[in-house]
């Protein structure tokens, strides 16, 4: 058989010296090499440092840049702003995936309505982070808020009082915290320490930038055959949550949900600060509990969470709505986010109740809803 | 360990720091030990236990290999290699296979208690035992059988010292998912004093570099695309067909990766391990599929299954039982799953059925496309390869699904309709409605499948890999850096570490 992709070893007295001359090169041009390579990277990290252009616009477009845009968005729209009842749709990707604002602004008009909806969704939200946002829409009395969140949204350790965009995020579990975590193997707290979750990465200056933002590239992302290797870490709650065994995964591929829900979780803080701005700007007021995937929910769900979250009527004085419906797997794209499908049956939901004045909804105090038809040139 | 940790990162720089050092040193000894030291270290990095198993394999191996070197009688040296052979296959089996046994075990006995039959029924879960799978087992329990093997046929003297068959079995880069190099190839290397050449460099860098793209930029992305329609395979029409079709785009890049990234660091070590792909994701038969798939598995297959069962010389009929049985063993080789052994019975399946049953009117036209000159050979030879591509995708399924249920409604989702689902892909309401994702992936298959071709038309790599253009070598090394930076290493684990 052929083993044409070894190199024949040097023989002659000759052919050894020139090898072994050949060698030291060699290894000199894979000294140079991994040099470059550090300089390369180290060159690749001025982007990122704090300081950096591309930092602080990435910084800006995650959520500064965000409100910049929608407030440009608001002035350039001014007028259908104004003519119409405006249903703000507020929250993460939840509803950003989960309406289709140019559809529903489409059958409004074709059916006659004075409604129309706007959405200002974003990637990742958490209650406080949606009450940053309705500090920047132009609501006006009449107008309805809709905030549609769901399991993961609603905790208070995903964001800690992120009111606004240069508000702190923490960690979901700091290196701190890893490495007091006895029952782990030393080998797992420096991996862990190493795979620190940074999905906020870009709401605060000090943290990850220049080499360490692209070191800690990716958030943790344990697999099976690692939980197997290490079954320690089940003994440990903590850990536990990170992992995927054991641990529910939500919110994309880079976003480890903790495993439990207890009312005492949820953002309470950030749920009443939506709704008193909403309030305040004479809006009404919703949050929906947006549908689950089947799967989601009876295989990858533990049943006494799942059970709580479905129980749980929300916080009092906030309306709190299920939206109701046969769900399947056909309505979404992955375990949380409605496809084509599932948002036309949302549509289908939505829709009427708000023409009849249906959706529940918080009121401003002193008028009843539905409201009446609103004074010309308002 | 994982190649695509950031601790593989520095583990990988200390070791060629110090291999080179001891090596400029002379002290050769010590770099093999420091290199075994090393490599076993990379290996119980998770599951420091995992070493022993390691080491008594590799203890036994060596010592019956001294035995079939030194005993004469032919009876003798057979019972030394079947003890060290039954032992390699014993512990595969156990670690391996004991779970699937025992859980088959107790749903056989569960259907027949519920058939009436004098058995009481079982929890299946209760039968499992807690063994850990050691990653990589299959891979160097081939390499040690080979190494035995080859010292019963005497086509090598056994490994100079332990340390160096050590070495041989456990050399860090091909551990966990090979390439299963033979020990008539990689031991010579390891015994006799590696030297290293520039262009040997400029080529490891470049394969490792292209592996952590592969891996990366591709395959992981790829399987985030795709991991949740198998996790409940929800889409219908074109979404379920054109998942399957990515999921076999992720498994070459995944695996074919981890090829490349062990071939770049033998590279600079001066060792050479043999290419384990050759080419085969854009191919115009299942056969020649598995000719350029992972080669050293098959070689493996061939030389040690195929040819002593008789290969094709014992007739035609023959010929095709040897395929199937061989393509059946590849399937359990996998894994530990009814859903692998389908996979290599479909496997064999097609490459019989792509050489027996070929239907005439394929035979008349390729000889139409003959006909047709160089347009018409070239249209016929693409159309081979879709086909090709569809069938190795479909069979696919049974490689991805976590189990026999997720697989067999994927297929029912793509047939559930009979051939509508297929047919719903040529309507642009479908196109339409597919989600961005399957887009994206579509749009990076077309991509690899054009980065294929080019390189089986004009060789690009050797194109680069000249001394004469190493300014477009560092080009392209500093893109492929740069996109992995950029994109990030997620950490995902490699397809083939369960195997």
């Amino acid at each position: 058989m052929s083993t044409d992709w070894i190199p024949e070893p040097p023989t002659t007295p000759e052919e050894l010296a020139e090898a072994r001359e050949e060698h030291g090169r060699a290894i000199a041009l894979q000294a140079v090499l991994l040099v470059a390579a550090a300089v390369l990277f180290l060159l690749f990290t001025l982007p990122y440092e704090a300081a950096a252009d591309f930092t602080r616009w990435g910084r800006e477009n995650d959520l500064t840049g965000l409100f910049e845009r929608f407030e440009r968005e608001y002035v350039e729209d001014a007028d259908r702003l104004q003519e119409h009842r405006i249903l703000w749709l507020v929250g993460a990707s939840i509803i950003k995936q989960g309406a289709n604002e140019r559809a529903l602004n489409n059958t409004l008009e074709r059916t006659g309505s004075d409604w129309r909806v706007r959405k200002n969704g974003f990637a990742r939200g958490a209650p406080l982070l949606a009450a940053g946002v309705i500090d920047r829409l132009p609501l006006k009395p009449g107008d309805h808020v809709v905030s549609a969140v769901w399991f993961s949204n609603y905790r208070h350790d995903w964001m800690a009082d992120n009111d606004s965009a240069e508000a702190l995020a923490p960690f979901l579990l700091s290196c701190g915290e890893i490495l007091q975590l006895d029952d782990l193997l030393w080998q797992d707290r420096i991996e862990l320490c190493l795979n620190h979750p940074e999905q906020f990465f870009l709401v605060r200056d000090e943290f990850n930038t220049g080499a360490k933002r692209l070191w800690n590239h990716r958030v943790l992302d344990y697999n099976e055959p690692s939980v197997q290797w290490v079954p320690q870490v089940n003994k440990v709650p903590h850990a536990k949550e990170f992992l995927r065994e054991g641990g529910y995964r939500g919110g994309g591929p880079d976003v480890t949900v903790p495993l439990s829900f207890e009312p005492d979780h949820v953002n309470v803080l950030g749920l009443y600060r939506m709704r008193e701005r909403v309030l305040a700007a004479g809006a009404a007021f919703t949050v929906l509990r947006m549908p689950m995937h089947p799967a989601a929910e009876a295989e990858r769900m533990p049943p006494e969470i799942l059970e709580a979250w479905q129980s749980w009527d929300g916080p009092p004085g906030v309306p709190f709505v299920p939206v109701p419906g046969d769900w399947q797997e056909e309505h979404f794209w992955n375990y949380h986010h409605l496809n084509k499908a599932g948002r036309t049956q949302f549509a289908l939901w939505l829709l009427p109740l708000l023409e009849s004045g249906g959706l529940p909804a918080e009121v401003p105090e002193g008028w009843a809803y539905p409201l009446p038809p609103r004074p010309e040139g308002l | 360990m994982l190649f695509n940790s950031k601790i593989f990162v520095l583990f990988l720089a200390v070791v060629l720091l110090v291999n080179h050092v001891l090596g400029l040193r002379g002290r050769e000894q010590s770099r093999i030990w420091f290199l075994l030291v090393a490599s076993f270290f990379f290996y119980g990095w998770y599951h420091p236990p995992s070493m022993l198993l390691l080491l008594a394999s590799t203890v036994i191996c060596y010592v019956v290999g001294h035995k079939l070197w030194v005993e004469t009688e032919t009876r003798v040296r057979w019972r030394w290699a079947a003890f060290a052979i039954a032992f390699e296959l014993s512990c595969l089996c156990f670690f391996k296979y004991a779970n699937m046994a025992l859980t088959t075990f107790g749903q056989a006995r569960n259907v027949a208690s519920a058939a009436g039959l004098p058995v009481s029924p079982v929890v299946v879960q209760d039968l499992m035992l807690d063994v850990f799978l050691p990653v990589g087992i299959s891979f160097y329990v081939f390499k040690s059988i080979g190494y035995v093997v080859s010292l019963y046929k005497r086509e090598l003297p056994p490994a100079r010292t332990f340390q160096h068959y050590a070495l041989y079995v456990s050399y860090f880069p091909q551990l966990n998912a090979g390439p299963v190099e033979k020990a008539t190839h990689l031991l010579p290397q390891i015994e006799r004093t590696p030297y290293v050449r520039r262009e040997w460099v400029y080529e490891g860098v470049f394969l490792i570099l292209l592996g952590y793209v592969k891996k990366a930029v591709i395959a992981d992305w790829i399987a985030e695309i795709i991991d949740p329609f198998y996790a409940t395979p929800i889409e219908h029409g074109p979404t379920a067909v054109l998942v399957m079709f990515l999921f076999t785009l992720q498994i070459y890049t995944d695996f074919s990766a981890y090829s490349d990234i062990a071939i770049g660091i033998g590279r600079l070590m001066g060792y050479h391990i043999r290419p384990n792909f050759n080419l085969p994701f854009v191919v115009p038969s299942i056969s020649e599929r598995w000719r350029r798939w992972h080669i050293s598995m098959s070689v493996f297959f061939k030389e040690h299954i195929y040819i002593p069962l008789g290969g094709s010389r014992k007739g035609e009929r023959r010929t095709q039982l040897n395929v199937m049985l061989v393509m059946l063993l590849s399937g359990f080789w996998h894994g530990a799953s009814w859903n692998f052994v389908i996979w290599g019975i479909l496997n064999g399946l097609s490459m019989i059925g792509q050489k027996v049953l070929r239907p005439r009117g394929l035979r008349q036209l390729q000889g139409l496309a003959e006909r047709g000159g160089w347009f018409g050979r070239w249209g016929y030879y693409y159309l081979c390869c879709a086909v090709t591509y569809w069938m190795i995708s479909m069979i696919n399924i049974y490689f991805r699904s976590p189990n026999f249920e997720i697989s067999s409604s994927y297929v029912r989702a793509i047939f559930g309709s009979g051939f509508q689902q297929y047919l719903d892909m040529f309507s642009l309401r479908a196109w339409l409605d597919l989600d961005i994702q399957i887009w994206n992936g579509l749009h990076v298959l077309l991509w690899v499948v054009l980065a294929h071709e080019l390189q089986r038309w004009g060789d690009v790599q050797s194109w680069l890999l000249h001394p004469r253009r190493r300014g477009a070598w560092a080009v392209a090394c500093a893109l492929m850096f740069w996109s992995i930076v950029a994109f990030g290493v997620k950490g995902g684990q490699f397809i083939y570490f369960q195997f």
